[in-house]
């Protein structure tokens, strides 16, 4: 089977810091990955540049067989760890927005997560809490029927019971042929619904692993193994 | 895409200049009012229990107010519209909502082009309403008599010299619309430069944008020494004529024409090949 996320010895440094190096790895169809690190490992970075939002230094992204750029985008779907939309833009009107350009885009669906997490589409991003605007984020980016999506730090500013909604959508949301990569500190939340998991240490995978192998083999929880790993 | 980009951008700007050109409106029309009442003030009856020092001080005073307020607004509309698009793509295209913009499946060409084409829009209304502000001041005194008084001066100093008078005419037109593309694209390219330094981006746009200013001035400086130069060694009959004027004008259009297409270029390469979101 041909990994739908293809990444060879990738290298992307600012100025004298190393954020990546010589980064490979592979994620195959129908997969749910955990890219989990410490602070400053480098999974936003390599989010980043799967988007399109950084340019390599070294190396290749592919992501079913395209390099990175208009063909990924449309397969693509991104949530970043901050607020990437116009404050002052109405929800419903954000759902316009990306029902414009996305043509994978459901705007049924969007609409019923929103209901589910009370979330008023009448309202703009300016007059919501920070947990609320990152709700909208997320309804956005999971109501698109995409190949891949990347996921930074998707749960954070949620509420616990959101969260449980959150990730029942992102396990429905699965399918055979379209993989979730998820970089998280909540591990103990995400850890049900991974399938494989990535640790990234100074820009480098320390582990790649299955997390059923993670199980058998050592015997732990993914959250037990990563407090050892990472240990200060 | 672009027809899609285009529509939100408007939509989005619109909310910066719409206000804006009301107030200016507002402001012109008041002072149009104010000054006419000024001029009138002895056909209105209400004046008539005052005494004239108190008449004048009271049409006086408004009509001042809103001269003064006037002049202010119209420094702000050439003023806020530059700031308005500036911060405009500074905010959409090299901050967290870049993350947006750089997410669609559009080419970053695309984004610069839609970017451009509504700010050269808006640069646009705001001259023209800053013009038609000046007719409706003017207004009932003068305004067309004065309009066709100049196009006969034009005319009649260009008199057998049609053909030069509608290339001036043609030449200022393009100067006027690549300064509207010129403007804006500057901008664009200094915050390219700047998106690339990994610490102070705002002040690497800023250093970028004085370097290029100090440059194209020493740029000017020389040319226009140059220009005079060959102009004092031509002869008389040349100088006068408004062949070497044109000459003149098309050397700094066809320099600003080069510019343009050197801003954009540059621009579209870094976007495209150099993003480095924060």
């Amino acid at each position: 089977m041909n990994p739908l996320l293809n990444c060879v010895h990738v290298t992307k440094s600012f100025g004298s810091f190393t954020a990546l190096s010589d980064l490979s790895f592979q994620i195959y169809p129908g997969r749910i990955v955990g890219l989990l690190g410490p602070n400053g490992s480098g999974k936003s970075t390599f989010m980043k540049l799967a988007s399109g939002l950084l340019t390599l230094d070294q190396g290749e992204i592919t992501i079913h067989g395209h390099a990175v750029g208009i063909e990924t985008k449309k397969i693509v779907s991104y949530l970043p760890e901050r607020t990437y939309l116009d404050e002052w833009t109405k929800v419903s009107a954000l759902i316009d927005y990306f029902g414009d350009f996305y043509k994978d885009f459901n705007k049924n669906k969007a609409y019923e997560m929103l209901q589910c997490l009370c979330v008023s589409p009448k309202e703009s991003l300016k007059t919501m809490s920070k947990g609320t605007k990152e709700k909208v984020q997320l309804i956005l980016v999971m109501s698109r029927d995409a190949m891949l999506y990347l996921l930074d730090e998707p749960i954070g500013g949620v509420d616990p019971a959101s969260r449980d909604y959150i990730l029942n959508k992102i396990i429905t949301n699965y399918h055979e042929h379209g993989s979730i990569l998820i970089t998280t500190h909540l591990i103990q939340d995400i850890e049900p619904i991974l399938d494989d998991v990535l640790f990234i240490q100074n820009g480098q995978i320390t582990l790649s692993k299955s997390v059923d192998d993670i199980r058998s083999q050592e015997g732990k929880s993914i959250d037990t193994l990563f407090r050892e790993v990472f240990k200060c | 895409m672009l027809k899609k980009l285009l529509k939100y951008e408007y939509f989005i700007t619109a909310r910066y200049f719409i206000p804006l050109y009301l107030c200016f409106i507002t402001i012109t029309l008041l002072n149009k009012l104010f000054k006419e009442l000024d001029l009138m003030q002895d056909n209105f009856q209400v004046f008539d229990s005052l005494d004239g020092i108190s008449k004048e001080l009271i049409t006086s005073a408004f009509r001042n107010l809103t001269n003064y307020l006037y002049a202010l607004f119209l420094i702000a509309m050439f003023l806020l519209t530059t700031i308005f698009l500036i911060y405009r793509f500074y905010k959409n295209m090299t901050c967290d909502e870049a993350y947006l913009q750089f997410t669609l499946p559009v080419k970053p060409g695309t984004h610069i082009v839609n970017k451009l084409l509504v700010a050269y829009t808006w640069q646009l209304l705001t001259f023209l309403l800053v013009f038609f502000s000046f007719i409706v001041l003017q207004a009932g005194h003068g305004v067309l008599p004065f309009f066709q008084s100049l196009q006969s001066n034009f005319f009649r100093l260009f008199a057998r010299q049609e053909g030069q008078a509608l290339l001036l005419i043609a030449l200022l037109f393009l100067i006027a619309l690549l300064s509207f593309l010129s403007l804006p694209l500057k901008f664009y390219m200094c915050m390219g430069i700047g998106q690339l330094f990994h610490k102070h981006r705002l002040l690497g746009a800023i250093g970028c944008y004085m370097g290029l200013y100090l440059l194209l001035r020493f740029l000017s400086v020389i040319f226009f020494v140059l220009y005079t130069m060959f102009i004092l060694r031509t002869n008389l009959t040349f100088r006068s004529s408004f062949i070497s004027l044109n000459i003149f004008l098309g050397v700094i259009a066809s320099f600003m024409l080069l510019l343009v297409i050197g801003y954009f270029s540059i621009t579209i390469h870094l976007f495209k090949n150099k993003l480095n979101l924060q």
